[in-house]
């Protein structure tokens, strides 16, 4: 049982836009003065895709801890896991019969403290999913580069490499299933928040992903920003749906003026639009007027 | 009766002394067979002591190769249980006296 540490790389999907670079530069900038960064912004923001961009752009292999309502103190610095049994015989010479047996637990470090000791880069995804006394560890780590370790480990303390950097990710407190984070970690890390690409970017994005002509991600792409934007929705459409639209349409041939265009838009934009009978409503009445409006527009 | 007494030669009487002489110096003087024999035994005598001493020192030879050969085992296990990867997971406090550090595997992840 041993940590491995993450080598990131770029996948084909991934696009930068003068937009994104920006936004990693700050990133850098704060990283290489020594401070932690949080990326906070809604879901389908693109905060752990950043958060790994950046990462690799600092160059040093990664440690990934996602979080959620499991995680605990060891999850971040290890603990003692199994036993090991060792049972010697010793018979060398034949009138002594010698036997040796013991029994004991063994310590294995976790993702935190090879991080700290090896100077890798930690990406801490979703932080405000686990209970703020468990992120209490992290404190001494990000002020005075020192991790406490149980006392029962032999050594109480890891210096921290000097290239250890950390990236956390959260969502905003009004998600559902997060936590409010304590301040005293909010004030030594450096905020940045995310509300979402820019047009450009999302139109790269699903272009990327979904492997559709620009006309096509274009269209889409607007269709869902002009939800998001009307304030009707129950839960913000992301680039994740554009991609999801494009993706269902490329696989299946659909052409966007055709009925089975508006089913998917229905499929996969509705649920975010509202709920229960009255939500179906005003799912298709904005739907039906942004996909007039953007579908006409090329006629 | 008169009794015929024969005749004592001259050369009898010396070799008598001569022997008597030599007996009394050197002990009694066996016969050839005799002789013959107690040199045999003597002589079986001497090489089973000489391949005692050969086991012996063929056994003292063993037992330092023996030794030789623990001690390289010993030499062998202890290195492997440095270089065991799961004790490069332990710590490097008091307890842990005879760890190294390996690198941590890496694996390749796309964004």
């Amino acid at each position: 049982m041993s940590v491995m540490a993450l080598l990131v790389k770029p996948s084909d999907g991934f696009v930068e836009t003068p937009f994104v670079r920006d936004l990693v530069e700050r990133a850098l900038s704060y990283l290489r003065a020594g401070f932690p960064i949080n990326l906070a912004g809604p879901t389908g923001s693109g905060k752990t895709t950043l958060a790994f961009h950046i990462a690799r752009q600092l160059g040093r292999p990664v440690v990934l801890i996602v979080g959620n309502e499991d995680v605990k103190p060891s999850s971040f610095v290890g603990g003692e896991f199994g036993y090991s049994r060792r049972y010697v015989v010793d018979r060398f010479i034949s009138s002594v019969l010698k036997v040796e047996e013991s029994l004991h637990k063994v310590w294995f470090d976790e993702r935190l403290v090879v991080a700290c000791r090896s100077g890798f880069t930690l990406i801490y995804d979703e932080f405000t999913r686990v209970k703020p006394e468990v992120n209490n560890i992290l404190l001494p780590v990000l002020e005075d580069r020192m991790l406490s370790l149980p006392s029962a480990v032999g050594e109480s303390y890891v210096k921290v490499h000097p290239m250890f950097r950390a990236i956390l990710t959260s969502n905003p407190e009004e998600y559902a299933g997060v936590y409010k984070a304590q301040d005293a970690l909010l004030d030594r890390v450096v905020t940045i928040s995310l509300k979402g690409f820019d047009e450009e970017t999302e139109i790269k994005i699903t272009m990327a992903r979904a492997h559709v002509p620009f006309h096509t991600a274009e269209k889409i792409v607007r269709i869902v920003r002009r939800l998001r934007e009307s304030g009707l929705c129950e839960y913000t459409p992301t680039v994740r749906s554009c991609i999801m639209m494009a993706k269902a349409i490329s696989q299946q041939g659909i052409t966007l003026h055709s009925q089975a265009f508006r089913k998917v838009c229905v499929d996969i934009l509705a649920p975010k639009i509202g709920r229960g009978k009255s939500g179906d409503i005003v799912a298709e009445v904005l739907l039906n007027e942004v996909l007039g409006e953007e579908l006409d527009e090329r006629d | 009766m008169n009794e015929i007494k024969q005749p004592v030669s001259k050369t009898s009487i010396i070799e008598k002394r001569i022997r008597m002489e030599l007996e009394a110096k050197y002990g009694p003087i066996l016969d050839r067979a005799t002789a013959e024999a107690v040199e045999r035994r003597e002589l079986e005598a001497l090489k089973k002591r000489q391949a005692t001493i050969e086991r012996a020192r063929l056994k003292l030879l063993r037992i330092k190769d023996v030794a030789r050969l623990r001690q390289k085992v010993r030499r062998e296990y202890a290195r492997g249980l440095r270089d065991c990867p799961e004790n490069t997971q332990k710590h490097e406090g008091a307890n842990a006296d005879s760890q190294v550090k390996t690198q941590t595997p890496l694996m390749e992840a796309y964004y």
